[in-house]
């Protein structure tokens, strides 16, 4: 599995979406993307690529765009 | 390999009672052991530990220090993926004195360790748990907290504020199946209370309803309820220690 399937899969299962949906997909843009839900898809993420985000990338982690440059700061090139 | 149990302030007093209680209660648990610096007394408390077939590890931080904070936990992190049960223990307490005799540096180096310390352990800790999806947190109120103390202004508002982070928190987490509590121990002979005067605490301990201190280790067996599944519906509340009655 490459790194940018491994991303995306953990948006698919935290907020149990498909792949189709997430280009335009943003913090509480589904009912899913709570802050409950913006946690666990942190923890999925952290857990899919060993890494330990910082509490300011954490609150900026506004989008799945986003989140790819976000993460690119831990090593992870998607 | 069992639950893996991080408790802060393990070098004396309630957290170390802590300690001893889950070695004793869970021999596979996994116990990750703070204490503010490494001492001879703390290595042979760990080995003592160890040499009873506990698996136990030592981690340094100074509360007053976030970034030491940070950097040790996001370690102990990195060297430990599962953590079940974090146990916020590590306080302090000023000498006494009169609200009006209160500096602002003190109040602030006692909420600075009390309040804002814990807060930031139990931000970094709870993604662990949060992974796990289940855990247990128990905070260390105080009953001074509860009902105030007399020359213990600092003390006692800081203990109060951990009383209301963990009602917050345990709102908060519910959802990752994560329960918040607290203890809120009364006089605990630990040598936190060798900072009061002996006449000040014989005329506490003459009015108090049990007419003695708690033993340590009447609090660690509070903490550990809190920690086991004994307790998996009692979330967000206060279990206050103190031996009966409505103040310290």
């Amino acid at each position: 599995m490459t790194n940018l399937e491994k991303y995306n899969q953990a948006f698919i299962d935290t907020f149990a979406i498909s792949n189709d949906q997430l280009e335009n997909l943003a913090y509480q843009s589904i009912e899913a993307w709570d802050s409950v839900g913006h946690m666990s898809l942190i923890a999925a993420l952290e857990e899919a690529f060993d890494i330990m985000f910082e509490t300011d990338d954490i609150i900026d982690f506004s989008s799945y765009q986003h989140g790819k440059e976000i993460i690119k700061k831990y090593d992870v090139e998607l | 390999m069992g639950r893996v149990i991080f408790i802060t302030g393990c070098n004396r007093g309630i957290g170390r009672a802590v300690v001893n209680k889950f070695a004793k209660t869970e021999p596979d648990a996994k116990i990750l052991a703070h204490a503010r610096k490494e001492t001879p007394e703390f290595l042979e408390f760990i080995n003592l530990i160890k040499n009873a077939g506990v698996e136990i590890e030592p981690v340094y931080f100074d509360l007053s220090k976030p970034d030491e904070i940070k950097s040790s936990l996001t370690a102990m992190l990195k060297a430990n993926k599962k953590i079940d049960v974090l146990v916020n223990n590590a306080g302090v307490v000023k000498e006494p004195k009169s609200f009006l005799m209160c500096d602002m540096q003190t109040l602030r180096e006692t909420f600075e360790i009390n309040f804002f310390a814990q807060a930031m352990i139990t931000q970094i800790i709870c993604r662990a748990l949060i992974r796990n999806g289940s855990g247990a947190i128990i905070n260390l109120s105080s009953a001074a907290g509860m009902f105030g103390a007399e020359g213990r202004f600092e003390y006692s508002a800081s203990k109060s504020a951990i009383a209301c982070m963990t009602k917050c928190l345990a709102l908060e987490l519910a959802p990752f199946k994560i329960r918040v509590n607290a203890v809120a121990p009364g006089m605990t002979d630990t040598e936190m209370i060798s900072t009061m005067e002996d006449k000040a605490r014989n005329n506490l301990i003459a009015n108090s309803v049990s007419k003695r201190l708690a033993n340590p280790d009447e609090i660690a067996n509070v903490i550990y309820f809190l920690a086991s599944e004994n307790s998996s519906y009692i979330n967000g509340q206060i279990l206050i220690a103190n031996g009966g009655g409505y103040s310290l």
